[in-house]
């Protein structure tokens, strides 16, 4: 991995910046740093600023694992695209697979409420029913293993069996199959009728984007991890205005240069 | 046989014809290298660089339909002359990736307008010969 905000970083970051790029960011942890509770997680001022002037020069997605509405709530711009629960909900989205993923997670919390029901309170572990996805959150529990290993004993006896996608202090599970954040990504580039993107997340749910073997893709982790497929990276989330500073600098210089 | 109306074969016809075409791409290459200090190969190596940033030297060899070899001095001179560059790729230190730079984008542009100018948008392959041939005359008859 290579670090974007050196000086051949920016340059290939620049290079994105001359053609018709979709720039599109993970929420938590990368627009909005990671923070003990899911529902206090927002965008710095700073951070809202910069995204909605490049919003205003090239088309931006927010690739999320919130819901729909939950990401929506936290944003106070619109997007180009805005996409929720790791690609299962956002323009052209199958009903009938949403409606299938809503059963199947149905299914999933009932079943993992009662194997987890003495774990549930006070333990630092919570549910976050996305719908379409199920969340466990243990961020707050103070015996994180113990609690990481509880899930996954209680994961691997639920059905129908679930795809599971580690986060940080989370587990995500979404229906098997199901479309994923690299194949969202990928979608909204067909829609929008761009040849390159640019992706930038923090954890394994973006690893699904960073996997594509597509060189139009530029992709961004932040916090260097070694064994990701992201080839570039930004140390930690602060540095993400920098990182928007830089691509807004680089199409002001385009403007200037043509007067 | 086919023959025109002088007797030539049009076999040999079509050889001579087409030396001149290549003479007179060699002639129209040094003419766009005189105007914007670009060849028409190194015209389309930025262009698939603008439109494709950061891929390696073989994808660019497949897509421009250069051979390689003449990929390689292209990017020489491209790289020299500062309008891309090259880098390891972060995951495989074995291979290299090309981006085109802000100075080979303005080489681009200008060029473009150019090209736009010097050719009809639905020339087809005569027109085209027949273009290129009042543009570059031959010095003297094959």
């Amino acid at each position: 991995m290579k670090y974007i905000l050196s000086d051949s970083g920016l340059k290939i970051l620049e290079s994105f910046s001359f053609t018709q790029t979709l720039f599109a960011f993970d929420f938590d942890g990368t627009l909005s740093k990671i923070v003990p509770s899911p529902d206090d997680a927002y965008m710095s001022e700073t951070t809202c600023d910069l995204i909605k002037k490049l919003s205003k020069r090239a088309s931006v997605a927010i690739i999320s694992g919130r819901s729909l509405s939950d990401l929506k709530s936290r944003l106070s711009f619109t997007p180009t695209y805005a996409i929720g629960n790791h690609g299962l909900e956002g323009p052209g989205k199958s009903e009938n697979t949403a409606a299938k993923a809503a059963n199947t997670c149905k299914k999933w919390k009932r079943q993992i409420s009662v194997t987890l029901k003495s774990h549930l309170h006070g333990n630092g572990l919570s549910i976050e029913d996305k719908t379409f996805s199920l969340a466990l959150h243990y961020r707050k529990s103070n015996q994180k293993r113990k609690i990481k290993l509880l899930i996954l004993k209680a994961i691997s006896h639920i059905q129908p069996p679930p795809r599971m996608i580690l986060g940080k202090c989370v587990i995500n599970l979404v229906p098997i199959g199901g479309p994923h954040k690299g194949m969202a990504l990928v979608d909204l580039m067909l829609r929008s009728n761009l040849r390159s993107a640019f992706y930038i997340g923090d954890d394994d749910t973006d690893e699904d984007v960073f996997a594509l073997s597509n060189m139009r893709i530029l992709g961004i982790r932040v916090g260097r991890k070694r064994g990701s497929q992201a080839k570039y990276f930004i140390d930690r989330q602060s540095e993400i205005n920098k990182l928007l500073r830089n691509l807004l600098s680089f199409y002001d210089n385009e403007m200037n240069a043509c007067g | 046989m086919l023959v025109d109306n002088q007797q030539h074969p049009v076999s040999e016809l079509l050889v001579q014809d087409l030396i001149r075409v290549g003479v007179a791409i060699q002639r129209m290459n040094k003419h766009f290298e005189r105007e914007l200090n670009l060849s028409l190969v190194q015209y389309c190596v930025l262009k698939c660089l603008l439109d494709m940033p950061g891929i390696s030297a073989h994808v660019l060899a497949d897509t421009v339909g250069v051979h390689p070899s003449t990929l390689t001095q292209s990017i020489r001179r491209l790289s020299k002359k500062g309008y891309l560059f090259i880098d390891v790729d972060p995951l495989d230190s074995r291979k290299k990736i090309i981006s085109i730079t802000r100075d080979g984008k303005r080489a681009i542009d200008s060029a473009s307008e150019l090209i736009a100018r010097s050719f009809s948008k639905k020339a087809n392959l005569r027109n085209l010969l027949d273009q290129l041939k009042a543009a570059f005359p031959l010095e003297g008859k094959l």
